[in-house]
Parts: C-alpha cells; sequence; structure tokens
C-alpha cells in the first residue's frame, strides 16, 4: 500500500493527513525501538539515561492527541494535535526542543490539508527557526543544528525541482550527515568520540516519518553509530510562545483575569481582536498556540470578556480578581488569618527525587516538592500540577537539574500564575537558592537573590558508570564509581572516598568551607560515616556535615559552599 | 544645670570614650552556675570566653538592680538643677529598662528620663553619643529625649550567628523560630525589628557568604553618620568587616567592639555584626 496519496494523475505525490498521522506512529515505534540506545548516548557515563526517554515519551503524548483523531483528519489537524500533546507531554530539555520542532510545523501547516513538495520544506524551515526561538543560547552540534540542516536540504531539494519521495530521500540523508557532523562540532562530543543524542533521535523520528510518507524505506547515508551525545542546552530557557506582550499603559483599576483558553483555532494575534479592547490593550498577555492559550489582563468588566473568551474555547483555570480590593485584602490578612484562604502569595516549587531531600526541601520552607530528577524528569504537565498544587498565587520553580530547566521554563510560560524559574542545575544549588528565600520579598526580588546564592556553591555526584568511557588518559570501566564535580568527570576509582576527595581537590583551596553529603537510597549509614571522616582527615578546615538524600541512582550528592 | 547620662554594660562604647564623656555605666549580670558576675566588671572579654567554653551550663543573665540604678541617679542628682537621662537595651530584650524605671521613681521622676532604644549594641551606644553631644550643646533633658526618640528608629544592627543555639539558650528566639526547623546547620543572620524584638534576616550556610551578605546589608542602609563592628570571640572576620566598612564609608570613624560578656553569651562566640546609625534623611 503506497502511503503517499496521489492528489490526481500524474501531479506530484502530496502527503495526507492520515500518512501523516501514520508517520508519525511509526516514529514513535522507532524512537521506542532506539530510546534505549539514545540514552546511552552520553558525554559522560552517568545514569540519566534521559535523551531517549524523554524524547520518546514527548512523542508519545504528541501521538496521545493525534490518536484521536478522525482517520480523515488534515494534516494541519494532525500537525496540531501533535503539537499540543507534545507540549503538555514534554520532559527533559530534548523533550522541549522537539515539542518545539512540532509547534512549528504547526504553525506552517495550520491551513494545509495535505503536504506537498513546497509545504514540508516550509515545515521543516518553521520547526527549525521555533525550536532554536526556545533555547536561549543554540550550540552548534545539537538538535537544532539536525532540525536546522535537515530544512535546509528540504529547501535546496525543492528548488532543484524534487518530487515528494526525492525531497524526503534528501532530508534524511542530510539529518544523519548532520548527527555525524555533531561528533565534531562540539569538544565534549569529539573528546568523548560520540554523536549528539538529541540530534540522533530527532533523525530518527524524520527518518520513520519520511520513510512512512513515502512508503518507502530511503538509503541511509552515514547513519551515525553507536555514539552519541546529548548536548544539554546549559542555562537555556524557553522564550515566550506565540504573540509578545506588547508594552503600553495600563487603565486604571479592574479586575485582574487570568485563563487558559483550549481550543480556540485562532492566533493570539486573532484572539486578542476577538476578546475585545481589553484584550487589545497593549498590557494584555496573550500567549501560547491555537487551541492552548494563557491569556492574562486586567478589565473593568471581565464578564464581557468572559463571554467573548468562552464563545472561542473552553475556559480553564479562571482566576479573575477585583485589584482595588486585593490591596485591602493583603493589609487584612496579616491580622486575622483567614482559614479558608489557603493561598499564599509566594512559594517555591521545587523538583527532588529521595524522601531525605524532599524533607529538606520542606523544612527549608518549600510550598511543593515534585517528585523527579535524575532519570525520572517530570513531564511539563506536571511540573504544572506542582505549580498548582503549592497553592501558592505566585511562584519559583527550582528545577534542581540541568535537564529540567528548560520544561521548569515551559511550565513557567504556561501556567496562569505568575511563576518564574530559578535555574538550579543541581539540588545543591536548590537548596542555597532555598536558603535565600524570603516570603515577604517580591518575585523578582527573590530570584534575583535565589540566583544570587547559588554562584559559589558545588556539586559532587557520584554513582556508577553506566559504560566505558575515557577520564583523560585513564580508562574508566562500566560500573565503576565515578565522581562529576559540576556536571563535570573528574575522577574514577572502585571506592568512593578517593573518588569524592580528588572531587573535592579540583576545587580551589579557601573557596570552601562547608561541606554536605547526601547519602543516597543505597548507600549505608556506616559508608557515610566513613566518607565524612576521610573527609575531615583530609581537608581539616572544612566542616562536614551528613545527611540522608534518599536520591537513587548517586551513591552521593555533596554540596561545597 | 547639666544633663547626665546613663547607660547600661551592653552599651559596648570603649570604656575610655565613656569615661571621657561622663556618662556612667550600670553592669546588667551574669550568672555561670551559682556564682554572678558583673557584666565588664568583674568579668572582662577574655574571661568570658573562657568560662563559656569550660561551662557545663549555659550563663544565664539578668538585668541591673533597681538599687544599682538608684546609687547612680542619687549620686549625679546631689544639684537640684541637674537632670539624667539614661539609656538602655531594648526592652523586648532585657528588663533593664524595668529597673531603671523602678529606680527613677523612687528617685525622682520629674528629673529622671528612662530610654528605651529599642536597640542593642553600639546601637545603643550611638545614641548614647547623640545626647552627649546634645547635653554639651546645652539642651536640656527633654530636648534630648525626643531627640533620641526620633533617632532609634535609624539606628539599627546586622548580625551574623555561628550557630542559633545561644540565641535559643537564652530564649531570645523571638520570629527566629521561623528558620528553625531544617535538619540542616545554617548561620543565621538576624536584626532587631521596630520594638527591638529579634527578626530574622537571612540564612546562609557559610561564614563567608554571610559575612558578604552583612557588607551588602550594610551599603542598603546608606548615608550613615556612625557605623561599628561587634564581634564575639576572633576578631579575625570582624577586622575584615572593618575594612569593607571602611572601602564603604571613607573617613568615617568606625568603632571595632568585642560584645559585652552579657551580648555575648546571647549571641555566642563566632558572632559578628554592623551596628549604624542612619543619616537622617
Amino acid at each position: 500500500m503506497a502511503a503517499a496519496d496521489p492528489a490526481a494523475p500524474g501531479a506530484p505525490l502530496v502527503v495526507t493527513g492520515r500518512a501523516l498521522s501514520q508517520g508519525l506512529e511509526r516514529a514513535l515505534t522507532r524512537l521506542g525501538e532506539q530510546k534505549g540506545h539514545i540514552n546511552e548516548l552520553n558525554v559522560f557515563p552517568v545514569p540519566d539515561g534521559d535523551t531517549g526517554t524523554n524524547m520518546h515519551l514527548t512523542l508519545e503524548a504528541a501521538w496521545r492527541e493525534v490518536s484521536q483523531l478522525p482517520p480523515d483528519a488534515p494534516v494541519s489537524a494532525v500537525t496540531k494535535a501533535a503539537a499540543h500533546g507534545s507540549l503538555m507531554g514534554a520532559r527533559g530539555n530534548s523533550g522541549v526542543i522537539l515539542s518545539q520542532v512540532l509547534r512549528g510545523w504547526s504553525v506552517s501547516l495550520r491551513e494545509q490539508d495535505s503536504l506537498d513538495p513546497e509545504g514540508l520544506a516550509e515545515a521543516l524551515a518553521e520547526g527549525s527557526r521555533v525550536a532554536y526561538l526556545a533555547v536561549k543560547r543554540p550550540v552548534e552540534g545539537t538538535m537544532l543544528s539536525v532540525a536546522r540542516d535537515a530544512a535546509r536540504a528540504a529547501r535546496q531539494a525543492l528548488e532543484k525541482g524534487a518530487d515528494l519521495p526525492q525531497l524526503v530521500e534528501a532530508v534524511i540523508a542530510e539529518s544523519w550527515a548532520a548527527v555525524e557532523r555533531s561528533r565534531d562540532q562540539m569538544e565534549v562530543l569529539r573528546d568523548a568520540g560520540v554523536v549528539d543524542a538529541g540530534g540522533f533521535g530527532l533523525a530518527v523520528i524524520l527518518t520513520a516519518i519520511g520513510e512512512r510518507v513515502t512508503g518507502q524505506a530511503p538509503e541511509r547515508s552515514g547513519r551515525a553509530r553507536d555514539e552519541g551525545a546529548e548536548i544539554s542546552p546549559g542555562r537555556s530557557g524557553v522564550r515566550v510562545l506565540g504573540a509578545a506582550a506588547a508594552v503600553a499603559p495600563e487603565g486604571g483599576f479592574g479586575y485582574c483575569t487570568e485563563f487558559a483558553l483550549i481550543g480556540a483555532e485562532l492566533d493570539p494575534i486573532e484572539i486578542r481582536s476577538r476578546l475585545g479592547d481589553d484584550a487589545e490593550d497593549d498590557s494584555a498577555l496573550v500567549v501560547g498556540e491555537p487551541g492552548l492559550l494563557h491569556v492574562h489582563l486586567h478589565t473593568k468588566e471581565p464578564w464581557d470578556l468572559l463571554v467573548r473568551a468562552a464563545q472561542l474555547g473552553k475556559i480553564e483555570r479562571l482566576k479573575v480578581e477585583d485589584m482595588t480590593s486585593q490591596h485591602q485584602d493583603a493589609q487584612a490578612r496579616g491580622r486575622s488569618p483567614d482559614q479558608t484562604l489557603a493561598t499564599r502569595p509566594l512559594g517555591v516549587v521545587a523538583v527532588a527525587q529521595g524522601e531525605g531531600f524532599r524533607e529538606l526541601l520542606l523544612g527549608l520552607g518549600a510550598a511543593w516538592v515534585v517528585e523527579g530528577g535524575q532519570g525520572n524528569n517530570p513531564s511539563t504537565e506536571q511540573l504544572l500540577q506542582g505549580v498548582e498544587d503549592a497553592g501558592a498565587e505566585a511562584v519559583l520553580l527550582l528545577p534542581n537539574n540541568d535537564n529540567l530547566v528548560l520544561g521548569a521554563e515551559q511550565a513557567a510560560e504556561l501556567c496562569v500564575r505568575e511563576a518564574m524559574v530559578v535555574p538550579s542545575h543541581n539540588l545543591p544549588q536548590g537548596i542555597a537558592a532555598l536558603l535565600a528565600f524570603d516570603p515577604g520579598a517580591p518575585l523578582q526580588v527573590n530570584r534575583h537573590r535565589m540566583e544570587r546564592a547559588m554562584e559559589g556553591v558545588h556539586a559532587i555526584e557520584v554513582t556508577r558508570a553506566v559504560r566505558d568511557s575515557q577520564l583523560g588518559d585513564q580508562k574508566v570501566v562500566e560500573g565503576a564509581l565515578i565522581g562529576l564535580l559540576d556536571g563535570r568527570l573528574v575522577s574514577s576509582g572502585s571506592e568512593v572516598e578517593p573518588v569524592v576527595l580528588s572531587a573535592l581537590g579540583e576545587l580551589p583551596r579557601g573557596s570552601v568551607e562547608v561541606v554536605t553529603l547526601y547519602r543516597g537510597a543505597d548507600v549505608e549509614t556506616e559508608a557515610s560515616e566513613r566518607l565524612e571522616q576521610a573527609i575531615r582527615e583530609r581537608f581539616t578546615e572544612l566542616e562536614v556535615e551528613r545527611h540522608d538524600g534518599g536520591q537513587p541512582l548517586y551513591q552521593f550528592i555533596i554540596s561545597a559552599e | 544645670m547639666t544633663v547626665r547620662i546613663v547607660t547600661d554594660s551592653t552599651c559596648d562604647l570603649p570604656e575610655s570614650r565613656r569615661q571621657a564623656a561622663g556618662v556612667v555605666t550600670v553592669p546588667l549580670r551574669l550568672h555561670f552556675g551559682d556564682r554572678e558576675f558583673q557584666d565588664r566588671v568583674d568579668m572582662d572579654d577574655r574571661q568570658f570566653l573562657e568560662r563559656l567554653s569550660s561551662a557545663k551550663q549555659p550563663p544565664r543573665t539578668s538585668q541591673p538592680p533597681p538599687g544599682d540604678f538608684e546609687r547612680a541617679y542619687r549620686r549625679l542628682l546631689a544639684d537640684p538643677a541637674d537632670e539624667v537621662v539614661s539609656i538602655h537595651i531594648a526592652a523586648a530584650l532585657s528588663g533593664t529598662v524595668g529597673s531603671a524605671t523602678v529606680a527613677a521613681q523612687a528617685v525622682d521622676p520629674h528629673r529622671i528620663h528612662v530610654v528605651d532604644s529599642r536597640t542593642v549594641s553600639l546601637g545603643t551606644g550611638f545614641q548614647v553619643l547623640a545626647a552627649v553631644e546634645l547635653a554639651d550643646q546645652g539642651r536640656s533633658a527633654q530636648e534630648i529625649v525626643e531627640a533620641l526618640s526620633s533617632m532609634s528608629h535609624r539606628t539599627g544592627i546586622i548580625c551574623l550567628l555561628d550557630t542559633l543555639r545561644f540565641l535559643q539558650l537564652g530564649g531570645r528566639i523571638g520570629r527566629v523560630q521561623a528558620i528553625l526547623g531544617s535538619a540542616l546547620s545554617i548561620k543565621p543572620l538576624i536584626s532587631l525589628g521596630e520594638d527591638g524584638a529579634v527578626i530574622p534576616i537571612g540564612r546562609v550556610r557559610s561564614r563567608k557568604v554571610g559575612m558578604l551578605r552583612l557588607s551588602e546589608l550594610l551599603v542598603e542602609h546608606r548615608p550613615l553618620t556612625r557605623c561599628g563592628v561587634l564581634y564575639v570571640g576572633d576578631p579575625v572576620d570582624a577586622e575584615h568587616l572593618l575594612r569593607d566598612a571602611r572601602g564603604t564609608f571613607p573617613g568615617m570613624d568606625i568603632l571595632l567592639q568585642h560584645a559585652s560578656p552579657v551580648i555575648g553569651a546571647h549571641c555566642g562566640p563566632g558572632t559578628v555584626a554592623y551596628c549604624y546609625l542612619e543619616s537622617r534623611s
């Protein structure tokens, strides 16, 4: 059965919504087969087998929405469903970037019933463009480069007059070539002799969709082999999705009105005009994508606004606040605590794994702890739920993991509450940030103070290598203990103490005063005591503290500050 | 007519300065076990630190008995034209103001004016210095009291403790309780509220970060008229803070003082602090 349906005899082949939907299903299957392999593509042999799993879970969320569509749904509906599903289900940085690629496709194809070579080339270009926007500091040799190079190949093929199968073949070939190039584009990858895991995952997806829509399995040129690596975009974040809020004066007191608008088949600019004058006011915020929008504006007549909004889509997470009485409420609240008012003005939501860490974070004043971390990244939706569960009007999010920073940024953008991310890359940073939290200070001030507090906090993580690798001229065998200092592999060995001591030795003398050991779930108390003793003996000037973190995978997480 | 200034041992002004200004100082009391000491009279900083390190029980402190104030007031008021302004540690922290008031009632409530400084240590000390200056200018006791009442909200202390233990043992924990409840050992930054009660202003894990924070916080109170550095125990970190403050406020006469044993008993060794008097805006 040919998957690509001829639009008319002799005319160029086009891709129907059904074929694209089947392509996505095939991509999900392929990614499922490959995810273990992609998980192994890590620059460092740490057990953060996330990239493959995260991309798979993200694509699965996309597919769940696509599979609800009628079989004859047009291409526009398929890509929209995929974009929406992946946006809510995005996990990890790689998942977020993938969701943005799908979002770009959906924006580009919003009026297309089917896909011709021109439409395909444009969708790939838009997917690449939107994904680049999501990352503040894009890096060569990642999923982004694969998306961009694939789009460029499509454009070039189109200019040469390629038909659909030829164009698809060019895209697939170029995406794998880009994956291959990633090995040389980043120093960490070159040193480790691997390719980028996220790029590899995207190439798998493009290949599977391409094979399905053209009904053939094109030759893979330069198929990347068993090595690769995920490059985390580091301290990057997601920009505002959709229309940006413009700047203009705000007219007097009224009602602060916020809601999510589900299912409105219009872009944010159109929504603004349909919602009326208040929404067209430049201080109003209408962001997101058609079908899932976040509206935040001030109006004197929220009832009229809501009537108009209800005609456009389903209103969820509605919050209307009388700004005039808000002020008085805030003053009254201090004097007579209202038991029915469960909300606090400002709260911290932290992500952590391990009962010890959970209790510690709550003890330090976190309003809510979302379960998750290394190897178990919560989805954007789960982070959003955490923000809701915190019972706070405004929220500061501590992702506490490299791979959750983008997802947290996305959750902060999508949530109806005022939310900001303090980009903590590990739990020691998160705890330092939380210590600086002052519930009485404004959100912005807190974010600034918390980011400042994270500076100068070093994290040492001790875990077991999940595959053989190289540390300088030293070979690290699978199963060996390894020490990572601020995410960088610095030591290895068969015993915990030398691995930790040598990692601590990497820190400039005098820069550290307090070392805190957080014992993992599988470590005996005695081992923790021995480590404390060893550190005290070697570094006599340090204060050493021991706690139970209860985290999986990591024997020890150590903060040095 | 002369206005005489009385204070207590917790004002932490150098003895030479107090003597030169003719300020009379009434000592608070310190108890190690059954033994009672007069703050800074029969126990100095070094003796205090030695005793503290070997004490089985934490020391306790108490206000001076009213009799001490009575004696001082009677001596100062021998001339019927003279008046007394008696400036003391915040009533929220100590019963000293109470003792002084009882004594004033007994001696001559019209000529003795007891002032709650609403702060502690050099914060009180700066009010004492201001009162001395005003008295030298020939101001009446009533005028001095009015000037001080507008000054108390401009004086402050920001303090880094090495541990919350001493504050806790001394029962002066106040709202700082809120930052307990954590398994982690943290170094609290504290200050005093409007009424002089202890309030938390931050928490850090290392001294170095805490000291940086203190210096940052001090800058927020600019412009300053007076500034001082206070410590308990080792002076090294306090000297560091002194250098920071000199950099920020060049030319200012900045005091570096060991806290009186009574203050030390509540803050514990390792405490460092800035005391300041903000300029009138």
